[in-house]
């Protein structure tokens, strides 16, 4: 991030929904808290960019401190039962093309599997699939080995293609 | 429907994920932030704390020059480091500052700025 405002500002626009559709993940977030620590998470990075080593990848120092936000608003909110419906009932708006050529029928598939996962394997296809981090990126955000990561998605995916054979198959 | 491959696994993961980023997108642009963030009140109260030492070298200031004005003895001995940094800090500029202190009320300034610095300036003859 660079010192100046428009700089700050593209950060900001750029930022923000990728911190938002992390904190999604989490599944226990309204949109207003999921901006709000979208908001701080860019003030905490912006406060702290003199000790960012700019040799490294942005992103994953970034979504590390999106989540310990999250981790620290979950404690607040005293680890209450996820509650996927509640982003269920959130409707996802179509607005690409891609999103509008994918079958609704499919969507509500993938949605409903998603939904379905433990948080950190939410957390994880967010950060993977969503945010277009590398194993070893992931793997330093959710302070886990990159084996573990790697064995986790392909456990997702896995799970994903049987789903799939069981409601098609 | 077709069977599901890894590719096309990763393909639909994918979609609905991207889907779900233009969403978050598409609301953050229509809910800016209400407040400034929270973390960046600490800027704020950086700034705080710089007017506060800024605060604290005018009541030193003021403290010297009350002490100089005392003592023309410290004064012209020249030599005390009390007497060095107040005339360096006048010659900063920290004197505006130092005259609406010293109207407002010197013997408060000499309390706020040390209780020991104050007795010891309130002795000087």
């Amino acid at each position: 991030m660079e010192n100046s405002e428009e700089a700050r500002g593209e950060s900001w626009s750029m930022w923000r929904p990728k911190a938002a559709a992390y904190a999604r993940a989490f599944g226990v977030f309204s949109a207003e808290e999921r901006f709000e620590i979208a908001d701080e998470a860019i003030a905490r990075a912006y406060a702290a960019r003199a000790r960012f080593d700019a040799t490294r990848d942005f992103s994953p120092w970034f979504f590390a401190i999106v989540r310990r936000l999250c981790l620290d608003a979950l404690k607040k909110k005293r680890e209450l039962p996820l509650l996927p419906e509640r982003l269920a009932a959130e409707p996802t708006r179509q607005l690409s093309a891609e999103g509008e050529a994918m079958a609704r029928e499919e969507k509500d598939f993938v949605r409903r599997f998603v939904l379905a996962l433990p948080r950190a394997d939410r957390e994880l296809t967010s950060l993977v699939y969503s945010q277009e981090l590398s194993i070893s990126e992931a793997a330093l955000v959710l302070a886990r080995p990159e084996g573990t990561i790697k064995w986790r998605l392909a456990m997702i995916r896995k799970a994903l293609r049987k789903a799939w054979e069981r409601a098609y198959g | 429907m077709a069977k599901l491959g890894n590719t096309e696994a990763e393909a639909l993961l994918r979609a609905y994920f991207k889907e779900e980023y233009e969403h978050e997108r598409v609301m953050s642009r229509e809910t800016p932030p209400k407040a400034w963030p929270a973390s960046l009140g600490r800027a704020t109260a950086q700034a705080g704390d710089t007017a506060r030492k800024a605060r604290r070298v005018e009541l030193f200031a003021a403290c010297a020059i009350i002490a100089l004005s005392l003592s023309p003895a410290l004064f012209d001995a020249g030599a005390a480091p009390l007497a060095r940094k107040a005339a360096a800090l006048y010659s900063h500029g920290a004197g505006e500052r130092l005259l609406e202190s010293l109207i407002a009320g010197s013997a408060e300034i000499v309390q706020s700025y040390s209780k020991s610095n104050a007795s010891a300036l309130m002795r000087a003859p």
